[in-house]
């Protein structure tokens, strides 16, 4: 029975949600797409230039601009701000990359916090980089959907459990915010006050928690059920109803991958 | 080498026991089950809530014993193979599974892919596949829902997906769990054309439903089931003949509905008039992120010792009106007033003392221990004191069934049908006057239906204004009252005594 949770209740917005659409980006292979955001990911981890990193950031926001996503990838990217933040008042203050001019510091007890602008520049590279890799990342869930993600890895002779059961799990997420929230109604109708401290009070906890739990155990096992009845498990390997062709697209957008790696390069040496 | 006069399944003396049945009441799940199903049957598989029907189901998919511990003895052969000597997606090559629940088996995003699924699992080529999908889909008359994202799908357009999903194996039987509950009317006519369509091509179809009666005269052969034995197996004609008359046109409930307003007819007249225990008055509302509005101009005023049932096609609204009542959301525009005051500023703990809302899943709100602490749960949240609280106890587990339960009882370890009362308790503990259930009939079989609108009608007939949303119109009837009408988030058949708002 509680596998209904879901039902009627799913039209609440997702966290990143996945938007159908044609364009060039929408188009290419999912491989490349994952070759992409592995790559831009690890070219930002290669570097710590803030000239470097806001190079790949534009590279990142023209795709999104190819994409036609650019109004919700950005609405995507202030999810980012808090953690900048974070970022900034520890690298800004307390980096272990202090040098150059010391325009600031300070004792305090056991915190000697100091602007330098070392500092200042590492502190934009980070902040850059946490754009970046969000940014690429959010571009790839926005424009791939959980079928793709889950046909490009079977192409590539990703084990299917392994492959599956990511994906699933990405997709189990949603199941599980729409579970909280009506197991969160159904309390709050019970005369539980969240307003009045939720967390403070073992029981509104409990209440909470253990019906979520119960949610989540049924389910896995309602879908594991449901998977071996439709014939997983089987030795062979499996196919996918789409094929996925590495197409003239692809190779642009690789060779654009590879033309920024080179830059990166260049400009670091 | 299965011939065509072979049965496909023989079951022979099948017993079974789930591992840890001892906390549940029933121990035994299956007893001495035999039968025998032959190619181009039309079965429908009844009893009351675990009364063994969806445990002979999972015997028959070899997901028992594959997947569960418990004890099983007896033989259960599919084609000629030994379930206990065959994997389970070997016998589903056979035995099609329609789970109760189509969320819980939809595993992918996109339609196509969902129905390619078990084709993609089985090693066939791209082409061949996309084929096969196309061609099922045909068969099955949903050529319409390929490409669609599965979540934006109906529940009924759901459940022919998932039909799908599993016939492009090409099965000669399909089992079919409960599939009628949650579905509404347009929907059920529609999966009862399909299933009557793939019978006509020889498919052997195993309905699973708690209701004796169902579609009288189409199934050819009906088993019913109680405490895991099979205790009838024949012509649905004949069962038909021993349910009482009424009991599956729902004209007994109408009939005492009908009584009621007789007995009563100026009590009747002094409820249209006063004040409203609940009322809405222009009330729009848009879930964030939707572009339509999920309701639209609801006006609606229910007055205390009424009932008033509602009903609409799964997405029409019903839910989210459920959750106005008592703040859960907030509408855009419009009011809505519980005993003559706005609740805009009011919190959901504060409008809850008086407004009980159960939503569609009473399994979700259990927690405790025990079923007494369950019980207790919402009173002490309310502020209601201990002694008020052990007087109500004893009047709602009578009320609802229940006291021959040990209070000391896990409320999770119970059948889905006593968890669902426990459920509908622990909300009538809070002594509301007004009690608004999303279908509360889900998961309780015909007799408990029957409990619960008398349940209703006593809380009615004692002051409490009752609302009810609910496909069965079986149950409908048998709580009486007024109907409400909804459709694309719209009133469209507004209760009498609702006019002049």
């Amino acid at each position: 029975m509680i596998g209904r949770i879901t039902g009627k209740t799913g039209r609440r917005g997702h966290l990143i949600p996945f938007i159908a659409g044609d364009s060039v980006v929408h188009r290419l292979d999912p491989r490349t797409k994952l070759a992409l955001l592995l790559g831009t990911s690890l070219l930002t981890l290669l570097t710590e230039s803030p000239v470097v990193m806001l190079l790949l950031l534009i590279a990142v926001a023209a795709a999104a601009v190819l994409s036609g996503l650019l109004r919700a990838w950005l609405h995507a990217l202030r999810m980012l701000i808090p953690f900048m933040l974070v970022i900034i008042v520890l690298d800004l203050f307390f980096s272990s990359h202090a040098s150059g001019a010391v325009w600031w510091s300070a004792e305090w007890w056991l915190l000697a916090p100091s602007l330098t602008s070392g500092g200042t520049a590492f502190t934009i590279a980070m902040a850059l980089r946490l754009f970046a890799i969000g940014g690429v990342s959010f571009l790839f869930v926005m424009t791939t959907s959980f079928d793709d993600f889950v046909g490009s890895l079977r192409a590539m002779h990703v084990p299917d459990t392994f492959s599956f059961s990511l994906g699933f799990a990405l997709k189990s997420v949603e199941h599980l915010s729409r579970d909280a929230s009506s197991i969160l109604d159904a309390q709050r109708s019970r005369g539980l006050g969240i307003d009045r401290g939720l967390m403070r009070n073992t029981t509104g906890m409990l209440s909470i928690f253990i019906p979520l739990t119960v949610a989540v155990l049924r389910r896995s096992d309602e879908v594991a059920d449901a998977m071996q009845c439709r014939g997983f498990g089987r030795e062979e390997e499996t196919t996918s109803i789409k094929e996925y062709h590495f197409r003239r697209l692809d190779a642009a957008f690789v060779a654009a991958l590879a033309a920024l790696a080179a830059g990166v390069f260049l400009i670091s040496s | 080498m299965v011939t065509a006069t072979d049965p496909l399944i023989t079951v022979d003396d099948l017993s079974y026991t789930y591992p840890r049945a001892g906390v549940r009441r029933q121990g035994t799940a299956l007893d001495h089950v035999t039968l025998s199903i032959g190619p181009g049957e039309l079965i429908l598989l009844s009893g009351e809530s675990g009364s063994g029907k969806s445990t002979l189901c999972r015997a028959l998919t070899g997901l028992i014993p594959a997947k569960r511990r418990g004890k099983m003895t007896g033989r259960v052969t599919v084609c000629g193979q030994d379930t206990r000597r065959t994997k389970v997606h070997e016998i589903a090559c056979n035995v099609g599974y329609v789970f109760q629940n189509p969320d819980s088996q939809i595993l992918c995003t996109n339609v196509d892919a969902e129905c390619a699924f078990a084709l993609e699992q089985a090693g066939n080529a791209p082409a061949a596949i996309r084929d096969a999908v196309a061609g099922t889909a045909d068969r099955l008359g949903i050529s319409h829902l390929l490409g669609r994202e599965t979540t934006a799908l109906s529940w009924g357009e759901r459940q022919r997906v998932a039909v799908a999903s599993v016939m492009v194996m090409h099965p000669s039987v399909l089992i079919l769990d409960e599939p009628f509950s949650g579905l509404d009317a347009d929907g059920a006519k529609l999966l009862i054309s399909m299933l009557a369509a793939l019978n006509r091509e020889g498919v052997t179809i195993i309905l699973v439903e708690h209701r004796l009666s169902l579609f009288p005269g189409f199934f050819t052969r009906q088993i019913v089931m109680e405490a895991g034995q099979v205790i009838y197996d024949g012509s649905q004609r004949v069962v038909d003949a021993l349910t009482p008359p009424g009991a599956a046109t729902g004209t007994a409930g109408a009939k005492v509905a009908e009584t009621r307003r007789n007995v009563a007819p100026g009590m009747d007249a002094g409820r249209r008039t006063g004040t409203p225990a609940i009322r809405l008055a222009g009330v729009t509302y848009t879930y964030p992120g939707a572009t339509a509005p999920a309701l639209q101009e609801i006006d609606m005023a229910l007055r205390p010792g009424t009932i008033t049932i509602i009903r609409g096609p799964n997405g029409s609204g019903k839910s989210t009106l459920f959750r106005l009542f008592n703040g859960l959301l907030r509408p855009d525009e419009g009011v809505v007033e519980v005993f003559g005051e706005d609740i805009t500023g009011r919190q959901v703990a504060e409008i809850a003392r008086k407004v009980a809302v159960l939503g569609q899943h009473a399994d979700s709100l259990l927690f405790e221990e025990t079923i007494e602490r369950e019980l207790r749960f919402g009173p002490e949240n309310m502020g209601i004191d201990s002694r008020t609280t052990d007087r109500r106890i004893d009047e709602v587990c009578t009320l609802m069934g229940i006291a021959h339960l040990h209070r000391g009882t896990p409320p999770l370890s119970l059948s889905a049908g006593e968890r669902q009362r426990v459920a509908l308790a622990a909300v009538l503990m809070m002594d509301a006057s007004v009690l608004a259930l999303d279908e509360p009939t889900l998961g309780l079989d015909g007799r408990r239906k029957e409990d619960l609108a008398r349940v209703l009608r006593t809380l009615a007939d004692g002051g409490v204004c009752v609302l009810v949303a609910t496909h069965d119109r079986v149950f409908a009837d048998q709580c009486g009252g007024d109907v409400m009408e909804m459709a694309g988030g719209r009133m469209t058949a507004p209760a009498p005594g609702s006019e002049g708002v």
